[in-house]
């Protein structure tokens, strides 16, 4: 029997894992995908070839690479020399990076006001899940320090978070920041490339870049990475737009504890592996929930 | 464009200061290296350079890097800004050095590191084979379709492969559509 609405294209398919796909069509991907055996079947095997296709190309060039620490020291030898040889430190560089702009006035006056709504919001400290802190201890934190890492909103309404734009959240969060969280959370020995600087609570949910919204999170060094927040970050921003959750809650939830938070909404004790999956989840939701 | 007038004017008044802000933007570079040095080498493998070429490249880029950042210019999407570099330098030294076969030795090289990491024969054999299949299609695909799937390998995002090649986000997601049918067609012989 032919399917009502017509399928999905294989770009479409890809674009939506990154989240590269205009909200009125990631819309129409949600409603589609779950009820269409054919695009869901495509759509793994894209994955799955994607993801073969990466490990051979890892495994093969990683057995070509030289150690990093002789190219490291030419390069920091090199930089010395195009510098001058001055050994003195940059403090002005690394300010003028923290201090550009109206953006950052802007952001600590919003990071003032909203830190302080969100300690009064939390109440008292909150007795974190132990599971998850199982496997935190030899790959960097789960869930970040609440008082390194409250969290941090801007003034925003649902309108703006379901009306798509610019994506501000791509742009690089300063070297100088990234480093700052590293040092903050005890992990400046840390292979920086294993961890994602990431918002506690999504820009697409009215985050701000401000340090107080950000921790060091392994990208998969644990079950619960980077890219497990990721899904939970489009759901609770889909459920927004869909009235099924008002913003404050979804600040609120993924701040106080995003893993707890992951398995409320998605039902489930181990982080769901596929875009496909986030949507069976979705639709199968007691309607208690929606 | 406030941001860079901000950071442009701080900078331009306190000239004095200028070998401390080379000092810190290289401290900014040398953690830029400790998160891309691998990617960006594997990737410049990819296209056929030798790994000693390679290593050139990449300190180039990361010396460009510098240069960049000191000048105060665009800070956004420095992924793309890092690999299209790398990807005009190395095509650049694979075209000086008429290293077109490079791509060949690379394939052979791979396939040949595997084999010693297998133990069961014909677990080998299978793997091998396999192997030299996806490999075989990749080296089939258009060139620019090998770049955008050798950058998505490692782990660039649409929009920094787009800003990387200087093409459309769609010509991004056709190119990689378009590879990864072609090389699950292959998987599923």
């Amino acid at each position: 029997m032919p399917h009502k609405t017509p399928h999905l294209t294989d770009e479409e398919l890809l674009l939506t894992t990154d989240r590269e796909i205009s909200a009125r069509r990631a819309d129409y991907v949600r409603t589609h995908l779950p009820n269409c055996p054919e695009c869901s079947a495509r759509m793994e095997r894209i994955n799955a070839t994607a993801a073969q296709f990466f490990a051979i190309h890892h495994e093969e060039l990683n057995a070509e690479l030289p150690p990093a620490a002789t190219s490291r020291a030419r390069l920091k030898a090199e930089l010395e020399a195009l510098d001058g040889g001055s050994g003195l430190r940059s403090w002005l560089d690394r300010t003028s990076h923290l201090l550009a702009g109206p953006r950052w006035a802007y952001a600590l006056g919003a990071v003032l006001i909203v830190a302080l709504g969100l300690w009064l919001l939390f109440g008292e400290p909150r007795v974190r899940d132990s599971r998850d802190f199982a496997t935190a201890s030899d790959s960097g934190p789960l869930l970040p320090e609440p008082r390194l890492t409250p969290g941090a909103t801007r003034p925003i309404d649902v309108r703006q978070v379901c009306t798509p734009g610019p994506p501000d959240q791509m742009a690089t969060i300063p070297v100088a920041v990234r480093q700052q969280v590293f040092h903050e959370y005890g992990m400046d020995q840390s292979q920086p490339r294993e961890y994602e600087v990431d918002h506690l609570i999504t820009p697409e949910l009215g985050g701000t870049d401000d340090i107080h919204n950000l921790w060091p999170e392994p990208y998969s060094s644990t079950e619960w990475n980077a890219y497990v927040k990721d899904q939970l970050e489009d759901h609770l921003r889909q459920m927004v737009c869909d009235g099924k959750l008002d913003l404050p809650t979804a600040q609120r939830d993924i701040a106080t504890n995003w893993i707890s938070a992951y398995r409320r909404y998605f039902h489930t004790d181990k982080p769901l592996t596929s875009v496909s999956s986030l949507i069976w989840a979705e639709d199968r939701k007691p309607a208690a929930m929606r | 464009m406030a941001e860079s007038t901000v950071r442009v004017s701080l900078i331009g008044t306190v000239e004095a200061a200028l070998p401390a802000v080379s000092q810190g933007v290289a401290e900014e570079v040398v953690t830029l290296f400790d998160q891309f040095r691998d990617r960006v080498l594997r990737y410049v493998l990819s296209l056929g350079v030798g790994v000693s070429d390679g290593e050139d490249i990449v300190q180039e880029v990361f010396l460009s890097l510098f240069r960049h950042m000191r000048l105060g210019k665009p800070r956004d999407n420095l992924p793309g800004w890092i690999f299209r570099v790398a990807h005009n330098l190395a095509l650049k030294q694979r075209s000086r050095r008429q290293r077109q076969d490079a791509r060949t030795e690379w394939d052979a090289r791979a396939v040949e590191n595997h084999l010693a990491q297998v133990a069961n024969p014909e677990e080998q054999l299978a793997d091998v084979q396999r192997r030299k299949q996806v490999l075989a299609a990749v080296r089939a695909l258009p060139e620019q379709d090998q770049w955008c799937l050798h950058m998505r390998a490692e782990g660039l995002r649409y929009r920094e492969i787009a800003e990387a090649l200087g093409m459309s986000l769609g010509a991004v997601s056709n190119s990689l559509a378009r590879s990864l049918e072609r090389l699950a067609r292959v998987s599923a012989r």
